[in-house]
């Protein structure tokens, strides 16, 4: 009996057709177990139980309504559910593994049993009929070296593959500009920043052309005077600002927020720069005045990057190729018509007038951000209200002053520090005329309050000390002031032109034009530029009497003050941007 | 001061990017009014036992004993694949593959490395003394401890041979995985070896797919190949065999005099036996030129090495939390990306400034600048050493195994006519043995 079980087995175990029979089987039962398997991974529910949409929703629910029990209670118990539910798929998971597993080791097995039994039919092993020789050998090495060699490019190619997913530009352009950061800052000195336009309303803000060879009439319709003109992707009220060759704008919506640079020889847009994706920013703000707008404020930059600020505070820098260097948002001020305080560069200090709400409320202040990664270098706490004006920085006897208005104050500060030198009390009400210097005085604005002539002096509160003169006709509420060292001209939105002495403040005409104004006034030579509301620019005579020396029609609304570089005049409209020139 | 950053740069890194550490698995349950969390060990529960540690250095020391018996002293094939078994069953799913040797390298190099890191005495030993057993016979771990080692062995049902060109190439692949897994622990990036084991994951019965697919195509290939992932990708193998060149005994064919019947030329699935030189040797001088040019060669290889892996160092520094995080955070301030990662958030709540983070980022990306310019010089050198080796002959009188690449299987012992006559000789003493025990 014992020898009958012996012979049944030796001749099972070389039946080479059982065998594969068994390992078809088996197989089968491997490859279905598997695909059962993936499937069943590959449908997924840890996403569901690890980040489940139900559970927080519930869980926001709770948040606007934490004494909400009966919801307390709900998350508890869908959280089980949905904890059980895993956790029973990841048994039935394993339950498949285990199946898998022995599968696989019968199929194993049956696969060493058909070997076996095949290798049982086969004749005994015969030593190769080859011996070995000098020449394979040789051949066999040569081979190897080949195999080597390949080895090597497959590996050098699969490196060159893999490499160019790991760029680590990002690293070198950080560190460089950690570096250069600590390096001393480099600035373009102030007689080049006076070759172009770096901010609202020129270098000094002073709306002043260095050119005296501008154009003075142009026409929109037949489009002669006009060099180009060129759609400007988002419309807003900003101003041109110029620098060599490049042209920056920015527009925004309540969710986009871009600067565009355009080419000053064709008007071509060169590239348009994203403000997006920056921590802690949020689209809006929702209650914003409509003539503001989302990109009220003028862009600036000192000549190597651009800067821009939006209604919701975001702040960006981009090289003059259109990359973005840094980004910020500061927080969206208190501001019940909308921020609108264009930015200046000061050195390489990047200032931001950041006055909002009551002075009560302690939260106005400025910022000076460096340049180079948007850092503060220092801020100033300001006793004021919300403020739509933008600073100018003046040289008064070999120092430099940074000039900020508000409500109620005119305040200098150190720009190099944020210390403050000197403040008068001479503004009231919401005030958005800039200040302006002329005469060795600093002329300041608004409706409701006062013209104000400060001698910049002065230290501490210089409200009864310093101010030289003041009056009270033709305040605006929205253009700033233009002047010379003999004359300051006021301009109010409805059109009344107000010419006062800048020596003394005795007013020497006023003219009612009887069109509608926006833009801020401008100085080329002796000529006084005006551009309305609809388009239409009025050069006049600088001098103690009104007296127009021509006019020219845009064909399109402005609300932009215009920029003034060597032959040309650069306007923004509401739709486009123009330049004016002849070359 | 800057040391300090460095090293809260380091720490923020770790715990914002590392892969594990704090990443949470699951989110905390929505437990009912009452409940206690319990405390876990980070925060001041007792530390695990270690005597499950050195049980399992125990055993490892008793299964390496046991295997070196078995493969020189007693010669089974049989006790190999049962140890294999018992191995695989205990170290693979009982122990779930960790400790394992092949991973304590990285313990053993982050020790060296990180002054912080105390190498556990476990990873030590694991570490230890499969080099230690190979030094004196040969490649025994492999033979029938390692569970990676065992399961592959179990599945090679039909092997095929893989040509020697092909085999000697793809034998470079451990060295240079071996060199990649160290610069990646010193530099502080990753347990590569730990993270990329194919077969963990059917030890513990859990992988994510990939690995899965990895790991079952190895064992689908190892049906035909003779352990794979040993020979061609096992960087713990490629120190084994480094060793066992010195080992003071190996794996002999035959236990006595080679008769060179070539019974076995076709035996082993490893391709770890050599044969004889041939009668007639190959020309000298060709061979001595051949020789030159290698050894003119060598340095220039290293050189081209280096530069290879200069090349490389971006993509090897992107292994590295502090890199990833760096990488995410700048992106993010540059608007380029959409949103913020954990990783990211976790950061900036540090209140440590982005260029601490640049610096810190910049400091290991110079030292992945120096590791992967010495990764290359190292995997030129092992090229060129190869090629070196090609380039030598040695003068061989009968068919051995290649210390380097037998695994001590036992497989071939029994294609030796001379091994099958000592077993019939032994087998009679045995039997004469047991009649005489009878008799008295």
């Amino acid at each position: 009996m014992e020898a009958h079980d012996r012979s049944l087995f030796a001749a099972l175990r070389s039946d080479v057709r059982a065998a594969t029979r068994t390992a078809l089987v088996t197989g089968a039962f491997v490859a279905i177990t598997a695909a059962a398997l993936v499937a069943y991974h590959l449908k997924g529910g840890a996403e569901e139980f690890i980040d489940s949409a139900e559970i927080a929703a519930m869980k926001s629910a709770l948040a606007a309504d934490p004494a909400d029990d009966a919801l307390k209670l709900r998350i508890q118990e869908r959280d089980l559910a949905i904890r059980e539910a895993y956790f029973a798929r990841i048994e039935r998971l394993d339950r498949g593994i285990y199946l898998l597993l022995g599968g696989l080791i019968a199929f194993v097995a049956a696969l060493a049993w058909a070997a076996s039994a095949a290798s049982a039919r086969r004749a005994a092993p015969v030593p190769g009929s080859t011996e070995p020789t000098a020449a394979a050998e040789a051949r066999a090495t040569l081979s190897s070296r080949w195999s080597i060699a390949a080895l090597a490019v497959i590996a050098a190619g699969l490196g060159a593959a893999w490499t160019s997913r790991g760029d680590l530009a990002f690293l070198d352009q950080a560190v460089t500009a950690i570096e250069e950061a600590k390096a001393p800052p480099v600035f373009a000195p102030p007689d080049e920043v006076r070759k172009h336009w770096p901010r609202f309303r020129g270098p000094d803000g002073l709306g002043v052309s260095a050119y005296l060879n501008v154009p003075s009439s142009w026409n929109g319709a037949s489009g002669e005077g006009i060099l180009w003109k060129t759609e400007v992707p988002i419309s807003a009220d900003n101003s041109p600002v110029v620098w060599g060759n490049r042209v920056f704008l920015s527009g925004a919506t309540r969710t986009r927020r871009e600067v565009y640079c355009f080419d000053t020889a064709t008007g071509a847009l060169r590239w348009t720069g994203k403000v997006e994706r920056i921590p802690g920013s949020r689209n809006g703000p929702e209650d914003i005045m409509e003539d503001t707008g989302y990109a009220a404020p003028t862009v600036a930059t000192c000549g190597r990057r651009v800067y821009a600020i939006f209604a919701n505070a975001d702040l960006a820098a981009f090289d003059f190729d259109g990359a973005r260097v840094w980004a910020r948002n500061l927080g969206v001020p208190e501001n019940h018509y909308g921020y609108a305080s264009s930015l200046i560069v000061y050195r390489h200090l990047l200032i931001v007038s950041y006055d909002q709400a009551t002075p009560e409320d302690n939260r106005s202040k400025f910022l000076a951000l460096d340049t180079r990664n948007g850092k503060t270098v220092w801020e100033a706490i300001r006793p004021v209200s919300a403020s739509w004006d933008t600073p100018i920085v003046i040289t008064h006897e070999g120092a430099d002053q940074l000039i900020t208005c508000s409500n109620p104050l005119v305040i200098a500060y150190a720009p190099e520090t944020g210390t403050e030198l000197w403040r008068a009390e001479c503004l009231n009400g919401d005030v958005a005329p800039s200040p302006v210097y002329a005469g060795g005085l600093v002329l300041t604005v608004n409706t409701g309050a006062q013209l104000s002539a400060i001698k910049p002096d002065g230290s501490g509160d210089v409200t009864e000390t310093h101010i030289a003169w003041f009056a009270e006709d033709g305040l605006p509420d929205i253009v700033s002031p233009a002047a010379t060292d003999d004359f300051v001209y006021l301009l109010t939105t409805d059109g009344l032109l107000t010419c006062y002495e800048t020596k003394t403040g005795t007013k020497a005409y006023e003219q009612d034009i009887a069109l509608m104004f926006n833009a801020s006034p401008s100085i080329a030579g002796d000529k006084l530029y005006l551009i309305s509301t609809k388009g239409v620019a009025i050069v006049l005579q600088i001098g103690p009497a009104y007296k127009e020396l021509g006019r020219a029609e845009l064909g399109e609304g402005v609300n932009a003050s215009p920029a003034f570089q060597d032959g040309r005049i650069y306007i923004r409209g509401k739709k486009h941007l123009y330049c004016m020139g002849t070359r | 001061m800057r040391s300090l950053h460095a090293l809260l740069i380091t720490l923020a890194a770790a715990l914002c990017g590392g892969d594990a550490l704090a990443e949470q698995r699951f989110p905390p349950p929505d437990f009912s009014p009452g409940y206690s969390m319990p405390v876990t060990e980070a925060q001041g529960a007792p530390a695990r036992d270690d005597a499950r540690g050195y049980i399992d250095a125990a055993a490892l020391a008793a299964a390496l004993a046991l295997a070196s018996y078995l493969a020189l002293g007693r010669r089974s094939r049989r006790g190999l694949v049962v140890l294999g078994i018992a191995s695989l069953a205990y170290f693979g799913f009982y122990r779930h593959g960790c400790i394992c040797p092949i991973g304590a390298i990285q313990n053993v190099v982050l020790a060296i490395a990180d002054s912080g890191y105390a190498l556990p005495l476990t990873a030590a030993i694991f570490f230890a003394l499969p080099l230690l057993f190979t030094l004196f016979f040969g490649r025994a771990f492999c033979a029938a401890v390692c569970p990676l080692g065992a399961i592959q062995d179990i599945v090679l049902v039909s092997p095929v041979a893989v040509p020697g060109w092909l085999a000697r190439a793809l034998g470079l692949v451990p060295f240079v995985y071996l060199g990649a897994a160290v610069l990646l622990v010193a530099m502080g990036s990753t347990f590569l070896i730990c993270r990329y084991d194919p077969f963990v994951g059917f030890f513990r019965l859990s992988a994510g797919l990939d690995l899965t697919i990895f790991g079952a195509s190895l064992l689908v290939i190892g049906v035909f190949v003779g352990r794979p992932y040993c020979r061609f990708l096992c960087p713990y193998g490629a120190l084994l065999g480094l060793v066992s060149r010195l080992s003071w005994r190996r794996v002999r064919i035959t236990p006595a005099e080679c008769i060179q019947c070539r019974l076995c030329e076709d035996s082993c699935p490893f391709g770890a036996i050599t044969t004889p030189s041939p009668e007639t040797p190959p020309a000298r001088r060709a061979g001595k030129t051949a020789l030159a040019l290698t050894l003119l060669a060598l340095p220039v290889v290293i050189g081209l090495g280096a530069l290879a892996g200069r090349a490389l160092s971006p993509a090897f520094a992107h292994t590295h939390a502090t890199i990833r995080l760096a990488e995410r955070v700048w992106l993010e301030d540059a608007g380029r990306v959409d949103g913020t990662t954990d990783q990211s958030d976790a950061f900036r709540a540090t209140g440590l400034s982005t260029d601490d983070l640049y610096l810190a980022a910049g400091a290991v990306r110079a030292g992945f600048d120096t590791g992967t310019t010495l990764l290359g010089a190292f995997v030129g050198l092992v090229i060129g050493a190869t090629l070196l080796r090609i380039s030598l002959r040695r003068k061989r009188t009968e068919y051995e195994a290649d210390p380097a690449l037998c695994v001590a299987c036992g497989r071939c012992y029994r294609y030796c006519p001379v091994e099958i006559d000592r077993r019939k000789k032994l087998e009679q003493a045995e039997g004469r043995a047991e009649q005489d025990d009878g008799s008295a």
